[in-house]
């Protein structure tokens, strides 16, 4: 049975983070595979390591950066998969009720012309304890770059900028105060769904440092 | 290799049946027991493979561990309780489905 010594693991793994596989989870599996698979082929071909790595790389490289899409991909859909999941637990939609109740109070409070400004810093207030949480916690815990992690920064962005364009276009369409309550719901809304985030990054980063506490940033 | 369409949809069923079979499994390991088991008939992509591990660990079906092994580190999958409940109901649909397949196509030997 052949064995890939360290430099010839490490030559493998830096490869692939050359080629722009550059989510630790993914290339740490990867480079498993990579391995196992010459370790096989030179033990099946009698050949030597740099031979057989080439020639596999030359035959696999563009099936594996294309599963690298494919697992990037996946990180994506199950982040909103357990967004979706955690939208519809009961302390999520008490903690909503709560929420549109307050908002709907403090906003019967103001004045409709200073509803604007409100509905627009909505959004960027929310997104500070996010950015707080999820730096702090890369930093404090030295997390390298996983797929997970990284992702769920990525789609926190795209719902920012649809908080942002949702929340300033109701600023502008509630021109009442009859029609409060639908600021106050798109406020609960956004409150929930940024909520919800933060408490999947911790449960996530928390996750990978259980899961991943081999990997070094 | 035959028709990889008609095993594309068996795939997460023989993932749960041979991790049912073993305490944990690695991925290559996955494809290297499928080859040996079918004779090279069947041959499941690292493509298909880890993207349909990673969607399982996402349902909660299989939990992981990494361990250093062999100047690396490996991933190794096992199921969760929920996954060995599901590997059932996989298995129990899969029989079905042959059954079924076995009447249509070949009505004559089901009858007896």
């Amino acid at each position: 049975m052949i064995n890939l010594d360290k430099e010839n693991i490490q030559f493998i793994e830096n490869y692939l983070e050359n080629s722009n596989i550059f989510y630790a989870d993914i290339r740490m599996e990867m480079t498993d595979h990579v391995a196992s698979e010459i370790e096989h082929l030179m033990e099946l071909e009698g050949t030597e390591f740099y031979g057989t790595f080439k020639s596999y790389m030359v035959n696999n490289k563009a099936v594996l950066l294309e599963n690298n899409k494919k697992f990037i991909k996946g990180a994506d859909k199950s982040i909103l998969k357990r967004l979706w999941i955690e939208l519809f637990k009961l302390p999520t939609l008490l903690v909503f009720g709560l929420i549109f109740f307050t908002c709907s109070k403090w906003l019967a409070t103001i004045d409709v012309e200073n509803l604007r400004h409100y509905m627009s810093l909505f959004p960027v207030l929310l997104i500070v304890p996010f950015c707080i949480v999820y730096v702090f916690t890369i930093k404090f815990f030295k997390i390298p770059r996983f797929s997970g992690i990284e992702r769920l920064a990525f789609v926190y962005m795209i719902c920012f900028q649809l908080f942002h364009f949702v929340s300033s276009f109701a600023g502008l369409y509630v021109q009442s105060k009859s029609n409060f309550y639908i600021a106050a719901l798109i406020m609960a809304t956004i409150a929930i769904l940024s909520l919800l985030i933060i408490k999947i990054t911790l449960k996530i980063i928390n996750q990978y440092r259980s899961d991943y506490k081999h990997i070094k940033s | 290799m035959a028709n990889s369409k008609l095993y594309k949809g068996s795939l997460v069923t023989i993932i749960l049946k041979l991790l049912n079979e073993s305490d944990k499994m690695y991925g290559y390991e996955i494809t290297q027991k499928v080859k040996a088991l079918t004779k090279g008939e069947l041959k499941i992509t690292e493509g298909a493979l880890y993207p349909a591990l990673h969607k399982l660990e996402a349902e909660g079906l299989l939990e992981v561990e990494v361990k250093k092994v062999d100047n690396r580190l490996r991933k190794y999958y096992r199921l969760t309780e929920k996954g060995s409940k599901e590997t059932v109901t996989k298995l129990q649909e899969l029989q079905e489905y042959i059954m079924t397949m076995q009447v249509i196509v070949n009505p004559k030997l089901s009858l007896e």
